[in-house]
């Protein structure tokens, strides 16, 4: 059975799906029992799903775009 | 074996990401545009060697992760990673009380993230020392597993995930300096 300091500290493991089996069992019982503990994973996950909808990807320029295509055309006939 | 000709339907999807994750690593448009074009060249090229069924999402971030390696890299100061001294865990969920007070009654203080805008979240990302960059990038904003950063990145596993958790952290003390600088919590 692990702790708080045992969840603490494997806690962005568990986030990311790393840990092996037996251990994820442990946090996960853990987390059911301890709502501090389940607040700090709650508060992590979000901040982690939030950071990457907000930076995951950038439109590509027009301009961009057409120089890739127009420079794949050119090393093909080149 | 991959069709060369088959190159622009198959990986043009991906170049917004691309393009997204090359403005955080080199901070600036006509750099990030340029890294872009030589990683979907450099791809195109060697499309031939790339095997079909793999993953070539995580082929083409390997390419471009190593061009900027090589290339760009050097060419800005970046932040050291001694800069950040001692780093807590939980940087900002343990001032997020006194940030969720500042929510005003919209509580929960996973909305809290919410009072960054979009502008402070990238810059936090793009001031992170170059260690931490590319795992935090490649992790947390590109979904890939350790394992695959650590193919991509040549280091050891357990380097992955000490850099990606360091770097998680000094992300959050980041943020956290844009809430005081801006007074929603005492420095
Ligand atoms: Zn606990």
């Amino acid at each position: 059975m692990a702790d708080c300091r045992e969840t603490i500290r494997q806690l962005y493991s568990y986030l990311d799906e790393m840990l092996e089996e037996s251990l994820r069992v442990q946090i996960s019982t853990h987390l059911d029992e301890c709502p501090d503990c389940q607040d700090r994973v709650e508060f992590e996950y979000t901040l982690k799903a939030r950071i990457r909808a907000r930076a995951a990807d950038e439109p590509l320029p027009d301009e961009l775009r057409q120089r890739l295509l127009d420079c794949f055309d050119m090393d093909i006939d080149g | 074996m991959a069709d060369r000709r088959r190159f622009a339907d198959d990986a043009m999807p991906y170049a917004p990401q691309l393009f997204g994750t090359a403005l955080r690593m080199t901070r600036n448009r006509a750099d990030a545009e340029d890294l872009v074009q030589e990683t979907m060249l450099k791809g195109f090229r060697a499309y031939e060697s790339f095997e079909t069924g793999t993953n070539l999402r995580a082929w083409l971030f390997r390419i471009l992760t190593n061009t900027f390696i090589n290339r760009y890299n050097a060419k800005k100061a970046r932040p050291q990673e001694s800069d950040f001294g001692d780093l807590d865990e939980f940087y900002l969920y343990t001032r997020a009380p006194a940030l969720a007070r500042r929510l005003e009654g919209r509580s929960a203080e996973e909305e809290v993230i919410d009072l960054f805008t979009d502008d402070e979240v990238k810059a936090a990302l793009e001031d992170l020392p170059e260690i931490f960059l590319l795992p935090v990038l490649l992790a947390d904003v590109q979904d890939f597993s350790y394992q695959e950063i650590a193919d991509m990145l040549d280091i050891p596993l357990g380097t992955v995930m000490s850099r990606l958790h360091r770097g998680r952290q000094a992300l959050q003390k980041a943020l956290v300096e844009f809430a005081e600088s801006r007074g929603l919590i005492d420095g």
